[in-house]
């Protein structure tokens, strides 16, 4: 069955997000967190400290926990890639923009016009409405390439043979004429487009936590899209409209 | 021993004073630095006391001649200095002792005498604009020298950075059209030595290897000589410690500076660098620029003339011909950003607050009118 299709009455609830997509989120949160903070010192870092550098390892650590949070983001995203194979269509969502429906198409201009004040109320959706989506689509484009540009600095240390898979990525910034320089160059780039995405995608989840007329926070925390009760306001339009359509 | 009718680099060596010792001493030496252990300096010994020696031609494109510079500023009298300057130099337009016409006959005379046996060393780049007049060599363009010199070598070593990157010379906008050795020569194999200039002692050792395994030592995907172009400068960096201690200098002669800290924040490129100086060092193994105080400017790397200053650390953007920086990108971005979701937060809460309103009025409303279809009601069922 699927989920997208499902039209539930208010006050029912549907079981969207499951468990593995729900751990992937959180997961990818605090990875994403701990990556800006560490990074932004990376390329800028706090002011200078003394002391016996035996014993001192203050940056090292900052790194450190740059390269773990990288890699266990890394890994949650390939799982994720592979859970999109066998999860429900929501879980699936996020990868593939369907961009030759018109419906789709349809949806996104109702979802623009619902952020321009035109219409009273959103749409309901199960998964993501097609604004969403898109947002989601360009978030993955986004992180996956933080990991490839991130996996080309990380391969140039020479720690492990398995990196030395991303070496293309070395080899594509010196093909272009510049180094690897470069590649730090765009990771940076990337996590400014990355910082905006998390404003924007926070603002839009309480927005419509607020406002709209289903669940959001509650939803990416036990997996159940609940459908508020529709507005007295709406309820009256709905009313007037089936008068009409008695008459 | 036997009587050969070529000279070996070990006769010539000995023809100019240098004693076994010494000799081995530099075949141990060299077998450190390619990284093959101490058990092949033998090979390498027994290969230079034997086989014939390997010529090379040095040839000067468009360049400041910083690698001959180089090159002549090693300590004396180091056996990695002579075995280049003295022994194996067939041609080299600085450093031999003819000139004008007939330095262009010794060019032409090493290039038949040795076809197909020499190293053909290119310093500088070749200009492509204008036909190539920007560099005119004994009345002809660079590139016909090059061409005639790569014809009939071994392989091609692109020395320094301006023959293997562009330095620069093809720095924005480029206004010569520099190309660069390995851009231009197709049918060789090309060996990138970049550099601004060059480490000396990865000539010798690149030489030594030559002759000793009569073979190109192992490349990486740059086409660089993976022994000494295999790591980073910061990977090997004497100030690392102080690095991942947190220590860093944060302004020229401050406490830090004096104290030898990190100079990451001065705008070391040490990070993103392919080179050996920190282990080789420079001049007789005295010290390297960060060493000595200076960040990295990551001279061995392509394009580093064109990624804004030499003391920042966040670069300018490349591709788009712009001085932006990303942080400036951050800057802008996050500020657009920030403020958009502040504007669209207020409208949205203007707008719920007053849907809000609304529905209460129309909760009001509704009650109303189903209290009066309720009296309604009541006042039919009376009359009935």
């Amino acid at each position: 069955m699927n989920i997208l299709n499902i039209h539930p009455k208010p006050g029912q609830g549907v079981y969207v997000y499951e468990f593995p997509v729900r751990l992937w989120h959180w997961t990818i949160v605090a990875c994403i967190f701990t990556l800006f903070v560490t990074g932004h010192y990376i390329g800028k870092p706090p002011q200078s400290l003394t002391g016996d550098p035996t014993r001192l390892f203050y940056f090292g650590k900052l790194i450190m926990a740059h390269y773990t949070a990288a890699l266990i983001l890394v890994v949650a995203m390939v799982c994720r890639i592979l859970w999109a194979f066998v999860g429900n269509q929501v879980s699936r969502q996020i990868f593939i923009l369907p961009f030759w429906r018109k419906q789709w198409w349809r949806g996104l201009g109702d979802d623009i016009r619902w952020y321009c004040f035109l219409t009273k109320s959103g749409d309901i959706h199960m998964g993501h409405n097609p604004l969403a989506q898109a947002g989601m689509f360009v978030c993955v484009v986004a992180i996956i390439f933080m990991c490839l540009t991130g996996l080309g600095i990380y391969q140039a240390k020479g720690y492990s043979q398995f990196f030395h898979l991303f070496r293309f990525m070395e080899d594509l910034v010196y093909w272009s004429g510049g180094n690897l320089l470069d590649l730090v160059v765009w990771h940076r780039v990337g996590m400014v487009i990355l910082v905006a995405f998390v404003m924007i995608h926070v603002y839009m989840v309480i927005r419509e936590e607020i406002m709209g007329r289903t669940t959001m926070i509650s939803t990416m925390v036990n997996g159940v899209r609940l459908v508020k009760a529709t507005p007295a306001e709406d309820r009256a339009d709905l009313r007037a409209e089936a008068e009409a359509g008695d008459a | 021993m036997a009587q050969r009718s070529y000279e070996t680099h070990y006769d010539t060596l000995r023809r100019n004073g240098i004693s076994r010792r010494d000799f081995l001493k530099f075949c141990t030496m060299t077998a450190a630095a390619l990284g093959l252990g101490p058990a092949l300096a033998p090979t390498i010994a027994h290969a230079l006391e034997t086989k014939p020696r390997l010529p090379v031609v040095w040839i000067d494109g468009l360049s400041c001649t910083c690698c001959t510079e180089s090159f002549i500023r090693t300590a004396h009298p180091l056996a990695k200095d002579i075995i280049l300057n003295m022994i194996s130099m067939d041609y080299n337009d600085l450093l031999m002792a003819a000139s004008g016409e007939q330095a262009l006959e010794v060019f032409e005379e090493a290039i038949a005498k040795h076809k197909g046996n020499y190293i053909l060393a290119v310093q500088g780049n070749a200009p492509a604009g204008y036909g190539g007049m920007y560099c005119i060599d004994g009345g002809r363009p660079f590139t016909r020298k090059l061409e005639a010199g790569a014809a009939n070598a071994k392989a091609v070593v692109a020395w320094g950075n301006c023959a293997s990157w562009g330095c620069i010379q093809a720095a924005r906008p480029n206004p010569t059209d520099v190309k660069t050795v390995p851009d231009l020569i197709h049918n060789k194999p090309v060996i990138r030595i970049p550099g601004c200039p060059p480490i000396p002692e990865v000539m010798s050792a690149l030489v030594a290897y030559i002759v000793t395994f009569e073979r190109l030592p192992e490349l990486d995907a740059q086409g660089r000589f993976a022994a000494f172009y295999g790591q980073h400068v910061h990977d090997q960096c004497v100030r690392r410690a102080h690095f991942d201690a947190g220590e860093f200098v944060e302004a020229w002669d401050d406490e830090g500076a004096r104290k030898g800290y990190c100079l990451y924040k001065m705008g070391c490129k040490g990070p993103t660098t392919f080179n050996a100086c920190p282990t080789t060092r420079w001049n007789d193994g005295t010290s390297y620029p960060i060493e000595s105080g200076h960040p990295c400017l990551g001279c061995a790397e392509q394009g580093f003339w064109d990624q804004g200053s030499f003391y920042d650390r966040i670069m300018d953007i490349p591709l788009l011909s712009t001085m932006t920086t990303a942080q400036k990108i951050a800057a802008g971005v996050g500020g657009t950003v920030a403020a958009a979701v502040g504007v669209h937060a207020v409208c949205s809460t203007a707008f719920h607050l007053c849907r809000k309103h609304r529905e209460k009025e129309c909760a009001k409303a509704c009650a109303g009118e189903s209290a009066a279809s309720a009296q309604n009601t009541d006042g039919d069922t009376e009359k009935q």
